[in-house]
């Protein structure tokens, strides 16, 4: 068995347009590949296609985790194989309280690591002052009403909460002032650090979170496809000159 | 009980309703009452059936000439308690179980099921007794006037504040039931009512109805809920009408909870007839299977400066259809009030169907009155937000329902009666 979040070759379309034309990434075990991009590149794409958005159709390729085949389970039975995103834009239940809805994912993801009561609650409202997070926030709706940040920093919440093996985290940085970038950082790698195993695929248009999740990898995509990889200077280059001569370079190589 | 007074014969009849009135003792004015009662069933129209689409059930298909007035058997006792420190449970219209709690008794309240009190205490129960909705609406509110039977009186004494729910528990088991419930409260005391109404699987031939009528008289300051849940089995029709007369800063607060019967006519008004009357209803509906309900809310403002406020949850999953008719009505003298009165429709599978026409009747501009309409399914990207938690596709589905019911589900003054609602959600998914 091969261990990591394993992609080859993956081609997806959305409503019949292909938007990934063949993409090649492996997250080992505990570490760090950021995936940066202009917008409507397709990195949101690559993160629905992995967690099986119903919208997302994957033409060819594979994608595996620690060996099992992603694209043959269902969504909740990737995450259940211990594949979580972190949403550009998480959806609202409305009705449905924070406290609920963690207790009842965490049961689902972790069946036999069921905290009693009060263990789960010490465990929430720990990782909760991690992030800043009012202690309020575990009864209000998940994300209804929420500020942008304030969805952010419960997408982090449930991360910190179910322990993933492998994250996604689609934009998280984007929209969060210096402190909540922080908040989010130390999360992260608090996370890794009770679990080393954690590997991450950092979606972001900005390398300012990248100060705190030390990237092994850079990639970067274009035009759905993953036009080049270095370490994280690669990152500060991008911060410095964007995109463009990455374009021009890509385009050049082709002519 | 089986008694030599019933004639166990099909169907509404002079004979059922003196058999009845004979077999609870009734004097000449009761009787007289009811058989005028009949005579108006006879002649009156049913009322409107608004579910276009139901063409196989509606009203009309309701064969009352085969309907079960009376048990020929002694209702078997065995009900779950609710734990509820006030209760009466009606099994097959007989008060089998009859508890009341001792502060109450010691407030001066008077409870009693509705004959009892009519009996008992008919100067408290004649003057508001087919007052507020008159036997003479229609077909059925007449039918109820001439077989009444069970439910419940109320009479809570000046400034008396009821913080416990008071519970009437109707049981269909072997025969129709006809719960007629009359809640006075006097100046600035407090109430709350909770009804249930269940059936219990048919046990012979012959169809079996509830048909009944509430009557709610809420005086200067006072304030009355009244929680009416129900769930009954696909085979048991319900033909309810329930009326509140708001007196001067009263408020009566309506919570309609209907989870099923073969088809549901049920209508709410409050009438806010005093200045600064409040009225609200904030109530849940959700038919599965091949249930349909026509349902109306109307909240009449009489009376300068009143508020009122309603919400309605619509769900329908299977082939169930609804139709929900809320309306506002402000008069002229009116003056100063505010409305709101929103709906809010999930549909869940693909034949479900709701219906949710929002009116407003103003004959008086200076007021403030809002009314809006939401109808839609279940958002996708939620589903798969949730499903990205590991959370199976069903078990999403049984959380998103139950957050969109929750406003409603959270107010119903009972633990155990929210759990029962709770269960009934569930199990209709
Ligand atoms: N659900 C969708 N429906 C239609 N088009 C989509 C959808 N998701 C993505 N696309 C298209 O795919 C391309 C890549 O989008 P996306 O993956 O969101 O890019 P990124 O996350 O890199 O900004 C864009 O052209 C976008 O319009
Ligand atoms: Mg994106």
């Amino acid at each position: 068995m091969e261990k990591g979040l394993i992609v080859r070759g993956l081609r997806v379309s959305v409503e019949s347009i292909e938007i990934l034309k063949g993409i090649d990434l492996t997250v080992e075990p505990g570490r760090v590949h950021a995936l940066m991009g202009p917008n409507g590149s397709g990195k949101s794409t690559l993160s629905f296609a992995l967690t099986g958005h119903p919208k997302y159709t994957v033409t060819g390729g594979s994608a595996t985790l620690d060996g099992s085949d992603l694209l043959a389970l269902r969504p909740h039975e990737r995450a259940r194989a211990g594949l979580f995103l972190s949403f550009q834009y998480p959806a609202a239940i409305p009705g449905v309280s924070v406290a609920n809805f963690l207790r009842g994912a965490r049961t689902a993801l972790r069946p036999g690591d069921v905290l009693p009561p009060a263990k789960f609650k010490k465990l929430v409202t720990e990782k909760m002052q991690l992030l800043g997070m009012d202690s309020s926030v575990v009864s209000r709706y998940v994300n209804d009403g929420f500020s942008g940040g304030e969805k952010k920093r419960l997408e982090m919440l449930q991360m910190a909460v179910f322990q993933p093996k492998y994250a996604i985290l689609d934009e998280t940085d984007s929209g969060l002032d210096v402190d909540a970038l922080r908040a989010v950082g130390e999360s992260v790698n608090a996370v890794r650090s009770a679990n080393s195993e954690t590997g991450l695929l950092v979606i972001t248009h900005y390398p300012r979170i990248l100060q705190y999740l030390h990237p092994d990898t850079v990639h970067v995509m274009m035009d759905g496809r993953i036009v080049k990889q270095g370490g994280a200077d690669l990152a500060e280059r991008i911060e410095r000159d964007g995109y463009d001569p990455i374009r021009e370079e890509v385009a050049g190589g082709v002519a | 009980m089986a008694s030599p007074d019933l004639v166990m014969e099909a169907g509404v009849s002079r004979v059922a309703v003196e058999g009845l009135s004979a077999r609870l003792g009734e004097g000449e004015q009761e009787r007289a009452a009811r058989l005028a009662a009949l005579d108006a069933y006879e002649r009156l129209p049913l009322p409107a059936w608004r579910l276009s689409r139901t063409q196989r059930r509606n009203l009309t298909t309701v064969d009352f000439s085969r309907i079960v007035p009376f048990a020929a058997q002694t209702p078997a006792g065995d009900v779950a308690d609710t734990g509820a420190a006030t209760r009466i449970v009606n099994l097959d219209g007989e008060a089998i179980s009859l508890r009341l709690a001792p502060e109450i008794a010691a407030t001066g309240t008077y409870v009693a099921p509705f004959e009892t009190a009519l009996r008992e205490r008919p100067e408290l129960v004649r003057p508001h007794f087919g007052r507020i909705v008159d036997p003479e609406t229609n077909r059925l509110t007449a039918l109820n006037a001439a077989l009444h039977r069970g439910g419940l009186f109320v009479h809570v004494p000046r400034g008396v504040e009821l913080r416990e729910a008071i519970e009437l528990h109707t049981i269909v088991e072997h025969a129709s039931a006809f719960p007629r419930l009359l809640i006075v409260a006097e100046e600035h005391a407090s109430v709350q009512v909770l009804e249930r109404i269940e059936s219990r699987p048919a046990t012979g031939e012959g169809v079996r109805v509830v048909c009944s009528v509430t009557e709610i008289v809420a005086n200067a300051g006072a304030r009355v809920t009244y929680a009416a849940l129900q769930q009954l089995g696909e085979d048991v029709p319900e033909i309810a009408m329930r009326r509140a007369s708001v007196g001067r800063d009263a408020n009566v607060e309506f919570a309609p909870i209907t989870l099923g019967g073969d088809i549901v006519k049920s209508v709410y008004e409050a009438n806010l007839e005093g200045e600064g009357a409040t009225g609200g209803a904030h109530g849940l509906f959700f038919p599965a299977g091949r249930e349909a309900f026509d349902l109306s809310a109307r909240i009449t403002h009489a009376a300068p400066h009143t508020t009122s406020d309603a919400l309605l949850l619509g769900a329908a999953n299977g082939a169930g259809q609804a139709a929900f008719d809320g309306m506002i009505a402000i008069l002229e003298s009116g003056a100063g009030s505010l409305s709101n009165l929103r709906s809010l429709s999930l549909l869940l599978a693909p034949k479900a169907h709701i219906d949710s026409v929002p009116g407003m009747e103003i004959a008086n501009n200076d007021v403030k009155a809002y009314h809006g309409a939401t109808i839609g399914e279940i958002d996708p990207e939620t589903l798969f937000f949730c499903q990205s938690r590991g959370i199976d596709p069903d078990e999403a589905r049984r959380m998103i329902v139950a957050g969109f019911f929750s406003t409603v589900v959270d107010a119903i003054p009972s633990t155990q009666a929210r759990i029962w609602v709770q269960q009934r959600i569930e199990a209709k998914l």
